[in-house]
């Protein structure tokens, strides 16, 4: 085992305080076969071929949920827009219900199409209380 | 070696420019970059994100059984673009019968110079949808709120319950009747919403960066009642016509909780069109017109001399139809038919003949300070506190204060002349007289529903007594008999007692004379025009105000004709006793209110 180096042992870059230098060990160079060599090359660039098809995939996952974002905010805005449609209709109609209930609007159909006429006065009758009103229990 | 020194310059010199190129694009990234990042990033934000407000959905105003008499619909405004118009000549006339507007009128605004031109805002749903559907370039619509008024009034061109309601201006605010004097209420909170938007303005949805939610506004619940309202509208629309009067009020009051179950005033005006109106309408003359009542105050007259001890109902008052108090005589109404009074007259026989003689000597016998007092203890003087905006006071004065006369205004008052008072003041009044001596709060305010759906009843103040319960009952009992037995005979119904008081005061206006102020050098008479406020021939407030049914009074009832035309001795087309006997059967069916002298057709005819 050799020494051949030191790293700070705290901080980062010139800012670290340098501490004792750690020795380092370095295992000694080994033999390889052709075979062994071309396994790691190989090895080597299916690792860099997975990485940027993982990046890929992640590149089109971003746009695929970016898309996916943008689209439902137009189905949001759609939406909106149908509820804001919906609500002037809902607007329109108790408008339009009250209108009917406007006394006025009843007298006037009454009196016009159904040819009635309000009661003259007195005319309501007041039933009188009998002794057989009693609440019962 | 000249050549090569030359190209060895030119090299250090090209460096030299580079170097110093390179260095300022550098220095002035790292600048952008680093030192100026987070306030470039920020503007660069806010550049794309837009702040919008959520306006809230302004509350609804319902009657006591749930009529709508006021909503908000979203409507479309339509407005120009100048720049962009086309062809304005085509336009103008394909857009003029659509909008309702002169040809002329839309061209001009159409080639106007300004970028942004309104045509006409807020218009019919119908309306913005044959405009949208002509594609014109340079037309374009905006969402904005409408308050709206769907019941139609009794007369052409009005709403119902108009000057109660109020209504809302074109910034959202509301202005008198119960729009404006409730507008925290009603209006609700705006919120805000901050986002980004794409280039055609929509909001990018993971943009919002922070949402404000508003909050809409309570619906509020009147103690009017739609179905009274009308029949009261009808009644008062008639008079007022009939009448030819300035102006009509009518009023029907809850005497036990101060409810206002239906105001009608005319000329009145219509909510939806509001800004054609003549602003004068606006307020409520129920609550802001100040008027001399007249005899109708003889009743508190009576009731603080009662209630103090100073007087008895057994105890009697000379009425010689000739009290002068200064250089003023006072005289009764009937002064034509009985010249030298009705001799000794009872406080029941003041009301029953509305003697103004004996009014006086009542309130002068109470004493200066008794009556101011007392008058003041009846709330007038003084707001009622009705939750609709622009109440008025009234003016009692002090006896013995600056502005009284001592005996003269003490004598007035007590028939009701020299003081000044609403319609309201008058109807909370007689409540108290009809409820056994509590002064309630008018309102028209029933509740409110805050937007979760809880519904909060509005709170009165608790009633205040004003006079002994037995003082009351005695004064109701002397009102019965006016009607029973005096002037005011021709207000009985069938099958119910009435409890009320006629009211004729005289109204002061500016008078102009021309009057003699001296003499010249020449001794010639030197004439001036000057101006005085005097009682003016035939202008007078006539009204009738009632307690119903008069054994156990459930509502107070007013009618008040302001300046109606007149002959002879104040007679009218249509007194308010005889709208009043129209009237009251109907007001009574529709209460549901039952009869107190059953199989009575007439009170004592």
């Amino acid at each position: 085992m050799a020494v051949i180096g030191a790293r700070p042992a705290t901080g980062f870059g010139p800012f670290g305080r340098r501490a004792r230098p750690r020795p380092r060990t370095v295992s000694r160079p080994r033999r390889q076969s052709g075979a062994q060599r071309r396994r790691r090359e190989w090895t080597g660039a299916t690792g860099i071929l997975a990485a940027i098809a993982a990046a890929a995939l992640l590149a089109l996952f971003y746009l695929s949920q970016s898309a996916h974002v943008a689209a439902t905010g137009y189905e949001i805005d759609a939406l909106q827009a149908r509820i804001a449609e919906l609500r002037s209709d809902q607007q329109q109609l108790v408008y339009r219900i009250a209108e009917a209930r406007s006394p006025a609007v009843i007298e006037r159909s009454a009196r016009g199409r159904l040819r009635l006429a309000p009661l003259p006065a007195g005319a309501v009758t007041f039933a009188e209380p009998t002794s057989t009103d009693q609440p019962t229990r | 070696m000249l050549a090569r020194t030359d190209s060895r310059g030119r090299a250090l010199f090209l460096l030299i420019v580079a170097a110093l190129l390179a260095g300022s694009i550098g220095t002035r990234l790292v600048w952008w970059q680093v030192v100026e990042r987070d306030p470039l990033a920020t503007a660069a934000l806010h550049q794309l994100a837009q702040e919008e407000e959520i306006p809230a959905e302004r509350g609804e105003i319902t009657d006591a059984s749930g009529v709508v008499l006021a909503t908000s619909m979203d409507l479309k405004s339509i407005f120009t673009t100048p720049p962009s118009v086309r062809d304005a000549e085509s336009s103008a006339a394909l857009l003029a019968p659509i909008l309702g507007m002169d040809v002329d009128q839309l061209r001009q605004r159409l080639t106007s110079s300004d970028p942004w031109v309104w045509l006409r805002r807020r218009v019919d749903p119908a309306v913005s949808q044959r405009v949208a559907d002509l594609h014109l370039p340079g037309i374009g619509m905006l969402d904005e709120t409408k308050r709206v008024y769907p019941v139609a009034g009794v007369s052409p061109g009005t709403t119902l319950a108009a000057q109660v309601l109020g209504f809302v201006n074109a910034d959202g605010a509301g202005q008198y009747g119960i729009e404006g004097a409730e507008d925290g209420l009603l209006a609700g909170l705006p919120g805000s919403v901050t986002a980004q938007e794409d280039v055609i303005g929509r909001q990018i949805a993971d943009s919002v960066r922070q949402l404000r939610p508003p909050v809409d506004g309570s619906d509020l619940r009147l103690t009017i009642d739609a179905g009274l309202q009308h029949i009261l509208e009808t009644a008062m629309w008639r008079t007022y016509q009939r009448n030819l009067a300035k102006g009509v009020t009518g009023i029907v009051m809850d005497v036990h909780t101060g409810a206002v179950l239906a105001m009608a005033t005319f000329p009145s005006f219509d909510g939806n069109a509001y800004g054609v109106s003549d602003p004068s309408l606006f307020t409520n003359p129920a609550v802001s017109r100040q008027y001399e009542p007249g005899s109708v105050m003889k009743a508190f007259t009576i009731a603080a001399a009662l209630d103090a001890g100073a007087i008895t109902t057994s105890d009697t008052f000379h009425d010689d139809n000739n009290l002068v108090i200064g250089k003023v005589r006072i005289q009764n109404a009937d002064r034509y038919w009985y010249r030298y009074g009705h001799g000794e007259i009872t406080p029941a026989e003041v009301l029953q003949l509305s003697n103004n003689v004996g009014a006086a000597k009542i309130g002068l016998t109470l004493g200066h300070q008794g009556l101011y007092e007392g008058l003041r203890r009846f709330g007038f003087g003084s707001p009622t506190g009705i939750d609709i905006a622009g109440e008025a006071a009234g003016v009692v004065w002090n006896p013995d204060g600056p502005n009284g006369s001592g005996d003269l205004t003490t004598a007035q008052n007590s028939f009701g002349q020299g003081l000044s008072v609403t319609a309201i003041q008058l109807v909370a009044g007689y409540a108290a007289i009809g409820n056994g001596g509590l002064q309630v709060t008018p309102h028209v305010l029933a509740g409110w529903t805050t937007p979760d759906g809880t519904y909060h009843p509005s709170e009165q103040p608790s009633p205040e007594r004003v006079m002994r319960e037995q003082t009351a009952d005695t004064v109701l009992q002397l009102l019965t008999s006016a009607v029973d037995d005096g002037i005011a005979q021709p207000a009985s119904i069938a099958n119910y007692g009435v409890a009320g008081k006629t009211g004729t005061a005289q109204i002061a206006g500016p008078v102009t004379k021309t009057v003699r102020t001296g003499t010249d050098a020449n001794g010639n008479a030197v004439y001036e025009k000057v101006t005085n406020y005097e009682y003016i021939d035939g202008w007078i407030d006539s009204s009738f105000i009632s307690l119903l049914p008069a054994s156990d009074p459930q509502i107070v009832t007013l009618i008040l004709d302001h300046r109606p035309a007149v002959w002879g001795l104040y007679q009218t087309a249509e007194p308010p006793v005889d709208l009043f006997r129209l009237l009251a059967p109907q007001i009574l069916d529709y209460l549901a209110i039952a009869p107190d002298r059953p199989g009575q057709p007439v009170a004592k005819q």
